[in-house]
């Protein structure tokens, strides 16, 4: 287990998503956590998201990292733009990842009768393992 | 932790298979480890 990228939302699950990441990553492996940042479509085609958005999801990146750092975890933290699930599997892809983690859902837990879409559309595409956290 | 393995032989495999992991992943009352 080299390499694992996390998604992270703030969410419960994310948050213990972080936590599985962390016990892991004693064991040598790299953290790459990604804070997505959704965009939306419309009937128009897609819409990019505000900057102020972009920001609040650099500040969850970054309160991922600190969570990490105090449990002794050392990761890298970072926004992306996009559709989550593609965006998370994209990231596995260019990081060579050996494992991703996710939560089974994120802010939205209403609809309690699926599974989240992240998890998912990560679980279906990704080119690795998958760790669903509750 | 469930820890369950896919094997994607065919088109088709991969669309049941792909169900079956997230049907057990939505209703485990623990973590799933899905192994590619």
């Amino acid at each position: 287990m080299r390499k694992i990228v996390v998604g992270y939302d703030g969410s419960a699950p994310s948050r213990r998503a972080l936590e599985r990441a962390a016990e892991l990553a004693r064991d040598g492996a790299q953290l790459v956590v990604v804070s997505v940042t959704p965009v939306t479509f419309t009937s128009l085609g897609m819409v990019a998201p505000e900057e102020s958005e972009r920001a609040e999801h650099r500040r969850q990146a970054d309160s991922a990292r600190e969570i990490l750092a105090a449990k002794g975890v050392e990761a890298r933290a970072i926004e992306l733009a996009g559709i989550p699930a593609d965006v998370i599997v994209a990231l596995a892809k260019d990081e060579d990842a050996d494992l991703v983690i996710v939560g089974t859902h994120g802010r939205n837990i209403a609809e309690r009768l699926v599974l989240g879409s992240v998890s998912q559309g990560v679980l279906h595409h990704a080119p690795c393992d998958v760790m669903v956290v509750r | 932790m469930i820890v369950i393995g896919t094997e994607h032989k065919n088109l088709l495999e991969r669309l049941l298979l792909g169900s079956i992991s997230s049907g057990i992943v939505h209703r485990a009352p623990c973590d799933v480890l899905v192994v590619a």
